[in-house]
């Protein structure tokens, strides 16, 4: 459904002079600062597959997405999408693709959201009975039947967001990329719109790219996890394959009655909480010696052993990736 | 093929009405810029009552009445036929906005035309009606044509709105390569007022001048409706004038084609 092979995208942005005589002077000789935003990235996805396309800020998570969905042109590469090559904008692509940025908003501002729908109904050539059962179907889900009407300027950032994945999901897109969607929104309408998305992925069929900061998202979603950072990829696979690395760690989570002993620093990672709870991260193999010795304290008030989570695994994968 | 047509009809409709709804909610906004051209009104049909009374009857083949109706004309419909540079297209592309029209399957251009309807249908709709209103009531000295004469007038009219449309599109697509464009607006105002006969018909300038600056497009999207309102142009001349008229469409159109297309080679999508 998706193949990319060794994208690469360079960002060439003209650079303004540091005095007026030198901004003269890149009028008319421009210098040119170079940006790579993706370096040679290859990965493949199948029909149906829900991916989580995860990276600190700037790693160029979103400019594979623009990539992928035409908006903009490779540097070099091969990128195909249901078979079209993005870029070229044609019709039977861009009727099954839907790209969902959570910044950039489609609505028209100044008058209700269903005008916007309307509009779409229009451009997508939506027959009138599938438009109203979905608009019904979207707007039960996610609980914002009765803000179609309102205004968007007077919506809130939530409501908002909502008014944007039914705008984008009316045509019922094959091919879903999903930037930052949960952005803004509260835990109810958080937790509405995962279980949406999971249910659009299997029913559908669809094929799903997401990229979040919340790794909630990305445990309840996706089942496999792309990583990128500095425009490379660092990890592609399931996402249990991830934690799995990690598994051989345990975290200790500790709390004392009077303070923290000295010992509990030669255990392993110690962060301390505050005077009389800590954490101390170790290898599993010696897990056994230090619940004998903490059991031998008479200090202790509380011991338990926490799963290593995979907003944990996922940071950790990063930093020990950026130090090599 | 016939149902894709009916579809990009009813796009470009919506379009229209979604335009139109935004626009008119700043209503007050369009009812006060009645005020803004109702000044210069007053002001060029008094300017030229003085000057005609010093005792000239022909000026250059314009008489008092048809000069003040040629200003009264001009003044009403220069915000609609201005090319200046269209905002909305620089900012989509500046800030990124393009990026949720690009994943869609319609045409930026024709799309983008249909926004500019709208929003000048609301300005017919409100200012202009009500200087409409002022012209009949209080300048009597407005000249009318022969009713066979409206038909060409408006058809030039409308061809000029889309020769002026596709100049400040063109222009404006100028964002895919330069954030600073304002140097442009700037040679635009320098240039436009003259060049389309805005700030005086072109029969006032030297013979020269004028074959010269009838080589642009400039010419077509005021002073030539305005003289075929007046009966200036008729017959061999008026063909003439749709001619060149269609003819700028044509190669505008692709000049902003080929501009479209190298241009979103370069679209970068900035922002989120």
């Amino acid at each position: 459904m998706i193949h990319v092979s060794n994208l690469t995208k360079i960002f060439r942005s003209s650079l303004p002079g540091d005095n007026a005589l030198q901004a003269v002077q890149r009028l008319i000789f421009p210098k040119y600062k170079e940006t790579v935003a993706v370096k040679d990235v290859s990965f493949s996805i199948s029909e149906g597959e829900f991916v989580g396309y995860v990276g600190p800020n700037g790693a160029g998570k979103t400019t594979t997405l623009k990539v992928l969905s035409g908006v903009i042109h490779p540097t070099s590469g091969d990128v195909r999408v249901m078979g079209h090559v993005p870029a070229s904008r044609h019709p039977a692509f861009l009727n099954g693709i839907a790209f969902l940025m959570g910044q950039k908003s489609q609505l028209w501002w100044d008058i209700p959201a269903i005008e916007t729908f309307r509009l779409n109904k229009a451009i997508y050539r939506i027959p009138q009975r599938v438009f109203e059962d979905r608009l019904d179907e979207l707007g039960t889900l996610l609980r914002a039947r009765e803000l179609f009407d309102v205004p968007v300027r007077k919506l809130s950032l939530g409501q908002r967001m909502k008014m944007e994945i039914i705008a984008s999901l009316l045509h019922g897109p094959k091919v879903l990329f999903l930037d930052e969607p949960t952005l803004g929104l509260d835990l109810f309408s958080q937790e509405a719109i995962r279980e949406f998305f999971v249910e659009y992925n299997r029913v559908h069929k669809a094929t799903i790219m997401l990229t979040s900061h919340y790794t909630h998202d990305l445990e309840v979603m996706a089942k496999r996890i792309i990583m990128i950072d500095h425009g490379s990829i660092i990890y592609d696979g399931d996402k249990a394959g991830i934690l799995s690395e990690f598994s051989k760690e345990r975290v200790l989570k500790l709390k004392f009655r009077t303070h923290i002993p000295p010992e509990t620093a030669e255990m392993g990672t110690l962060t301390v909480e505050n005077d009389k709870e800590c954490q101390v991260k170790m290898p599993e193999k010696d897990l056994r010696e230090a619940l004998k010795q903490l059991s031998q304290n008479d200090d202790i008030l509380e011991i338990s052993i926490a799963e290593i989570s995979l907003e944990y695994a996922i940071k950790k994968y990063l930093t020990r990736n950026s130090i090599s | 093929m016939r149902s894709k047509n009916i579809s990009h009809e009813t796009v470009f409709l919506r379009v229209i009405a979604n335009s139109i709804k935004e626009t008119a909610a700043y209503r007050v906004n369009h009812v006060l810029s009645f005020l803004v051209i109702l000044l210069p009104l007053i002001f060029t049909s008094m300017l030229w009552t003085a000057v005609f009374a010093s005792g000239t009857g022909m000026m250059n083949g314009y008489s008092k009445s048809t000069i003040i109706t040629y200003y009264v004309l001009c003044i009403l419909l220069f915000d609609v036929l201005y090319p200046g540079l269209n905002y909305s297209v620089s900012a989509d592309i500046r800030d990124g906005k393009l990026s949720n029209l690009l994943i869609k399957p319609v045409n930026y251009l024709t799309y983008n035309f249909a926004i500019k309807v709208g929003l000048n249908l609301v300005y017919l709709l409100s200012s202009l009606l009500l200087a409409c209103i002022f012209v009949l009531l209080f300048i009597k000295s407005f000249y009318f044509p022969p009713a066979a004469r409206y038909l060409p007038f408006l058809l030039a009219v409308l061809l000029a709105f889309m020769l002026s449309y596709l100049i400040s599109f063109s222009l404006s697509l100028t964002a895919f390569w330069t954030e600073e464009i304002t140097w442009l607006q700037t040679l635009i105002d320098i240039l436009v007022p003259f060049t389309t006969g805005a700030i005086i018909p072109l029969a006032f300038f030297p013979k020269t001048l004028v074959s010269v600056i009838y080589l642009t497009p400039f010419p077509y999207i005021i002073n030539f409706p305005l003289d075929v309102y007046l009966g200036n142009k008729s017959g061999g001349p008026l063909l003439h004038g749709f001619l060149m008229q269609a003819l700028w469409l044509g190669a505008l159109y692709f000049a902003q084609a080929g501009l479209w297309r190298r241009g979103l080679k370069r679209y970068q999508a900035c922002g989120g």
